[in-house]
């Protein structure tokens, strides 16, 4: 295994951020990290990359700890940072060759790597160009650049894609999906429930410091009553009868927005007989059940209580 | 209108809101003014709190030599205490006296002769100090002139001193101790003190800047990868010093151009001591850095550490007008031995000898600082 992270502990004072936090991640594989604001995600990911120690448990970098801050194992970690870590005022060059150099890469060696890496990311065209020309994309994915260099086989990403534009978005996934095709292990942390459905095949959901749930998108379905919404083509805007519906036992709510018809059920059980309420009242051309996205996923197990830490 | 008040409310309420503005703008004149106006009122004050450091060299002997001796030692500006032509000289050298008076041998006599012979050939005594102090012999000169008035005057046998144009039967006159070539040359001082000035505020300039990586997240991506504090504190020091030096280099080239301020001494020495200041303000900004929790308020709170080591080190005001104490206490401020060693090594046009100890001082304190900074480094805000 690529990544293991054992039993993680932080502690910050009588706060304790993370608490027993432990995970996997393979070669070729992405996982997804998940969690509301102050969850404990990115104190996870800095105990994973080596920039605070845990006060229990172990990183182990192919079976082996990760410790110490020169410790050479973590040439095998590629760290993207959630704030832009690069010189507003340097050429992308100049940055890829400084964070290069970091990892020890000499001088053919940089040259080969920060030119891949801007083919990678598309810029190597503004190669030589400051990067406080870029756009706010562009300086995205010159951090995901950045954090390429030295070839390594894990590469973590803190929230990657914060306040970037589709077509960056986009292209930073592109990229992402390349960089697993050949072997990458990704450990993805996101807010985008969208980003983690696309890119993780397993999802590990945070909340206060803990894991709540770890599985992949299909095993986290069955954690939650997903199918219990009913939705219904009208054929006018029209539904006098919408009110005894909701009247119905079984129905929790009922509404209808542009010719759709959406019963939320509290077992889906109850769907001939409403079904065949609605049939009563109008001929029935299609229905659908609604299945559960991550995002409501996500809500279930966290709450929707606001959280501003 | 309303537009423009709203607009003049919100800019004073965020300055109300920022504490490092109403700090620096309101909070830091006031203790500076304190400091300064509590150095400098309580000399004007007093009159005794200024002190000259002074030696009284009597080569004459007779008993009126004597008596002007005594109450040279008695002056509470001056307190001469008496010593050897040799002693004052090496204490001059050593810039541990300010002025010492040579009263030659037959002064005395010579005076009287002179009151009775017309004043053709008026015996001198001579006030010699260290060429950057003719402020300090100029004081000194004229409380000598006032003692040996109010001493001699009953032995020369007239109240000259009461007749403002009666010319005395001696003379007094200033004199410098390194003499030869070595003239005081204030544009070479000025050059020494302003680059000591903005070289450290360049040294604080990379303290911000390293703060600014701090909160920018870049110290993150440096510390994952497999590098060590020490490398990092170490590169900030070099480069910082690196600049330090270049500016230094500049700054005398620009004034061996446009005022022909020369390197009269020792090259090497000055090579010496520019790398030691170098390397002296470097450390500092990293120790500002260590303490400094945002760039913007350690900005502001660098500057005024800066403009007073400044101020301590003699750059702006000779050291002689400070009290006694201060006077001492500036052999601690690492900026004074920069301002002096870059004079030494300029127009004071001394060897490599003298270059060592400023040096070795500055070395010293760019150890310690780096020292300090490295046990207060912090990875993250």
């Amino acid at each position: 295994m690529l990544l293991q992270a054992k039993g993680l502990v932080k502690r910050f004072g009588k706060l304790t951020a993370v608490d027993g936090v432990g995970l996997e991640v393979a070669s070729g594989s992405c996982t997804g990290l998940l969690g509301p604001n102050g969850a404990g995600k990115t104190t996870t990911v800095s105990m994973i990359s080596g920039l605070l120690a845990p006060d229990e448990g172990a990183v182990l970098i192919d079976g082996e700890p990760l410790a110490g801050e020169t410790d050479p194992k973590k040439r095998k970690i590629g760290l993207v940072p959630q704030d832009l870590a690069i010189y507003d005022e340097l050429a992308a060059r100049d940055n890829l060759e400084i964070f290069g150099s970091l990892y020890g890469l000499r001088r053919d060696e940089l040259d080969r790597a920060a030119r891949a890496a801007l083919e990678l990311v598309g810029l190597a065209d503004r190669a030589r160009d400051k990067v406080k020309t870029y756009s706010g994309g562009m300086k995205r994915r010159l951090n995901l650049a950045a954090a390429l260099l030295h070839d390594p086989d894990l590469i973590i990403l803190d929230e990657p894609t914060v306040g970037v534009d589709p077509q960056s978005r986009s292209a930073i996934f592109d990229n992402l999906e390349a960089l697993r095709r050949r072997g990458k292990g990704l450990l993805y942390t996101t807010h985008y429930m969208e980003e983690a459905e696309r890119l993780c095949q397993r999802i590990i959901i945070i909340d206060h410091g803990a894991v709540i749930a770890d599985d992949d998108l299909r095993g986290l379905e069955k954690l939650v009553p997903a199918s219990r919404t009913l939705a219904v083509d009208l054929e006018g805007e029209d539904a006098p009868w919408l009110p005894a519906l909701r009247d119905l036992a079984g129905v929790e709510s009922a509404d209808v927005a542009e010719r759709r018809l959406r019963v939320t059920l509290a077992d889906l059980a109850r769907a001939p007989e409403v079904l065949g309420f609605i049939a009563r009242h109008q001929p029935l051309h299609h229905f659908t059940t609604e299945k559960a996205d991550l995002e409501s996923i996500f809500l279930t197990l966290t709450g929707r209580q606001l959280r501003d830490a | 209108m309303r537009t423009l008040r709203a607009l003049v409310i919100k800019d004073l309420k965020l300055f109300r809101s920022d504490r490092r503005s109403l700090i620096v703008v309101v909070v830091m004149p006031m203790l500076l003014s304190l400091l300064f106006g509590f150095i400098f009122r309580s000399q004007k004050e007093g009159g005794a709190s200024l002190h000259l450091r002074s030696r009284v060299v009597d080569l004459d002997r007779s008993p009126g030599a004597e008596r002007l001796a005594l109450a040279l030692a008695r002056n509470p500006i001056l307190t001469a205490r008496p010593a050897t032509r040799a002693e004052a000289e090496k204490l001059l050298q050593d810039s541990d006296i300010d002025v010492a008076f040579i009263i030659p041998a037959g002064f005395v006599a010579a005076a009287a002769s002179a009151r009775v012979a017309g004043h053709a050939s008026r015996p001198e005594i001579t006030v010699v100090s260290d060429p950057s102090s003719r402020s300090a012999a100029g004081i000194a000169e004229g409380i000598l002139q006032r003692t040996v008035a109010a001493t001699l005057g009953p032995d020369l046998g007239a109240d000259f001193a009461r007749c403002a144009d009666q010319q005395p039967p001696y003379a007094t006159r200033q004199a410098s101790i390194s003499g030869g070539d070595a003239a005081y040359d204030g544009a070479a001082h000025a050059l020494a003190g302003m680059g000591v000035q903005f070289i450290m505020i360049g040294g604080l300039d990379g303290a911000v800047m390293m703060l600014t990586e701090r909160q920018r997240g870049l110290f993150r991506r440096l510390k994952a990868a497999p590098i060590s504090r020490w490398l990092v504190i170490g590169s900030r020091l070099l480069s910082g010093a690196i600049i330090g030096f270049a500016v230094v280099l500049l700054l005398y080239a620009f004034g061996s151009m446009t005022m022909h301020v020369g390197i009269k001494g020792s090259r090497a020495g000055f090579v010496l001591v520019a790398a030691g200041f170098a390397l002296m303000s470097s450390a500092l900004g990293l120790l500002i850095s260590s303490f400094g929790r945002t760039p913007q308020a350690t900005r502001g709170a660098g500057i005024v550490v800066i403009l007073v080591a400044t101020m301590l080190s003699g750059a702006w005001l000779p050291a002689f007008l400070f009290p006694t104490w201060l006077q001492r206490a500036t052999l601690f401020v690492p900026s004074r031995w920069a301002v002096d060693g870059l004079d030494a090594m300029s127009w004071r046009g001394l060897g490599l000898q003298a270059a060592l100890a400023p040096a070795g001082v500055l070395a010293l304190s760019a150890l310690v600082f780096a020292a300090l900074a490295a046990a207060r480094f912090r990875w993250e805000e």
